[in-house]
């Protein structure tokens, strides 16, 4: 049975805010208290019906059909249930979102799941600026849930990210993870920017086949076995999964860094290239060593 | 009743509540995932004196194992809910914690809450990561040999201790072999443990003692050294009783645990001098769970 439709019946001229049009919300209502629910745009506030043509389904998924670039805070509260967007979202996609699952079908614009509490979000298109960051003077980002982009993201993804997963298959904008407090971030392609300047604890894992660059506060990469990639691996999509089946089995070695030791994090950068040698590996015995053959050279 | 030759006494078995979880255990391959799990049911055979009654259950299919590894499943059972909890936290700490390539994880999930990594975390110094991945949380200490993954918490469940039959024999050596077949064909059962060592109990007690200090002791209407000078209830020709015991997450389980181990002493008991299949129980007055052996056989 096809969900619930809003078939949207004009081209957006101002924003409007969706948010709390949702399937939990909707679930109990009638057809004509859909059509009635108050929909706030920059001017005044009008009625979804204004807006949306209305066609009654399966009230636990809501199919959201048109350009919705214009379109904010769609999935805002959700606790349950499907939304499939056909056509872009606004910004503020997932805003307060804990539960349920979002996919869209084009692009999203800024803060997508900057307030991600819970369930998850695909984005098949690319994301604006902020994706699962925090907004300017709030402290943290997305909290819980996994997003997977599959395009590319704006600048600042997840900026003071404090928990959840987010996949990103495409490139990302300028700096990643900045000051990320917790939470998984997976890179599939790789940044050029400098990933998890002033991060605190999470992990991100770089699945490119080039080196991450990596800020000047992370340790020098080691190589180890991490008992916990099968487990983070296993939570992601299935393209992520058949992708890296061979490197991500359990004793698999891969590439670690520690940081930002600038701010005393304990976050970690994880890759699967070979590390080049970009620090001295002496060690004290060896520096002992050395002194003692070039005092022996030179008749000391 | 009479199966293949075998006397089935008209008797039952009775069973006490208990508590119980399961954890899964994985390693690097399955030799390191057994000796954790052997180390850490250790000297669990019954709650009068370990803490625990605790069993490997199976091993696991790769499909099964959390993070793709050889796995072992262990149960472990108890007599309160806060009992279990210090005994599985110690035992996984000392024993599982301690082995090379190990994580473990919860495999039950009910609303009844257990510590476990949130105990063990400690031991990581501040240096322990936690991550949530679909709303489970683990823990990873950092170990020598990189890190123990531990899940946060694990799941309790009412649970049946204390289902059983003995089988009487012409000799030692045909209860043990009756039993082995029980056995063989027992382990393949899930959500049941027999704690003994190897399944078997040679000690059945009764309840009390003439020594004041202690609750139970040797049954000796079972004991055939005893046959002249006690009430006995061994069969002519019966030189041997054995006693399988088993641990179960429910009545059911136990029950099908019990019917299969009996049906397979009883094939392969005859040639061995197998004479009679019996249960014991305690007058059906302290255990509310009583497995008559006809209904079980039926």
């Amino acid at each position: 049975m096809s969900g619930l439709r809003l078939r949207l019946r004009r081209p957006l001229e101002d924003r409007i805010n969706l948010f709390g049009i949702v399937p939990d919300q909707l679930r109990d209502l009638s057809l004509e208290a859909i059509a009635a629910l108050p929909v706030a745009n920059e001017a005044t506030e009008e009625r979804l019906s204004d807006w949306f043509d209305v066609f009654d389904g399966d009230r636990s998924i809501l199919k959201l059909e048109g350009d919705l670039s214009r379109a904010d805070y769609i999935g805002g509260g959700m606790r349950d249930g499907t939304i499939e967007l056909t056509g872009g979202a606004g910004h503020f996609l997932a805003e307060g979102m804990r539960g349920g699952r979002i996919i869209v079908t084009g692009n999203a614009s800024d803060y997508a799941c900057s307030d991600l509490r819970g369930g998850s979000v695909v984005i098949e298109g690319s994301v604006g600026r902020c994706c699962a960051a925090a907004r300017p003077a709030v402290r943290r980002g997305m909290r819980g849930g996994s997003v997977t982009i599959c395009g590319d993201a704006g600048e600042q993804l997840c900026t003071r990210m404090r928990r959840g997963i987010v996949v990103l298959y495409g490139t990302a904008e300028g700096d990643v993870a900045t000051g990320m407090i917790a939470g998984s971030l997976v890179l599939h392609s790789h940044v050029e920017g400098v990933i998890g300047a002033g991060m605190r604890r999470g992990t991100i894992l770089v699945l490119s086949d080039r080196m991450p660059f990596r800020h000047a506060g992370f340790t020098a990469a080691e190589i180890v076995e991490l008992s916990y990639l099968p487990l983070l691996v296993r939570s992601l999509d299935a393209k992520s999964q058949a992708l890296f089946a061979d490197q991500l089995s359990a004793g698999s070695p891969v590439s670690r860094s520690l940081g930002d030791r600038a701010v005393g994090g304990m976050g970690e950068l994880i890759w699967f290239t070979p590390i080049i040698k970009d620090e001295s590996t002496y060690t004290p015995a060896q520096l002992i060593a050395d002194d003692h053959e070039a005092d022996v050279a030179f008749g000391a | 009743m009479i199966i293949n030759g075998i006397e089935i006494e008209d008797t039952f078995a009775e069973a006490f509540p208990m508590t119980a979880t399961r954890l899964i255990i994985t390693a690097a391959d399955r030799y390191w995932a057994l000796r954790a799990a052997e180390a850490m049911t250790g000297f669990a055979t019954s709650v009068i004196g370990c803490g625990c009654e605790a069993a490997i259950e199976r091993e696991l299919d790769e499909r099964l194992s959390p993070d793709g590894r050889p796995a072992i499943s262990v149960l472990v059972f108890s007599m309160s809910g806060k009992e279990l909890e210090k005994q599985i936290v110690r035992r996984v700490g000392q024993c599982v914690l301690t082995c090379p390539s190990t994580s473990v994880f919860s495999g039950l999930t009910t609303e009844k809450s257990v510590a476990l990594g949130s105990k063990l975390r400690y031991f990581g110094d501040g240096f322990q990561i936690s991550k949530l991945i679909d709303g489970r949380r683990f823990w990873r200490i950092p170990v020598m040999d990189g890190e123990f993954v531990c899940e946060d918490s694990t799941s309790r469940t009412s649970a049946v201790g204390g289902g059983n039959f003995l089988v009487l024999s012409q000799s030692l050596t045909g209860a043990l072999r009756a039993c082995e077949a029980a056995m063989d064909a027992m382990r393949s059962i899930p959500n049941v443990i027999m704690p003994f060592p190897g399944g078997v109990a040679r000690s059945g007690s009764k309840v009390g003692s003439k020594y004041k200090s202690l609750s139970a002791s040797t049954n000796d209407a079972y004991c055939p050294t005893l046959r002249p000078i006690t009430n006995s209830r061994l069969p002519a020709g019966v030189s041997a009783a054995l006693e399988v015991v088993i641990d179960g997450l429910t009545e059911a389980d136990v029950i099908r645990a019990m019917r299969v181990g009996i049906l397979a002493a009883c094939d392969a008991g005859k040639r061995h001098g197998l004479q009679m299949i019996t249960a014991g129980n305690y007058g059906g007055k302290l255990g509310p769970f009583h497995f008559h052996l006809k209904e079980v056989l039926s």
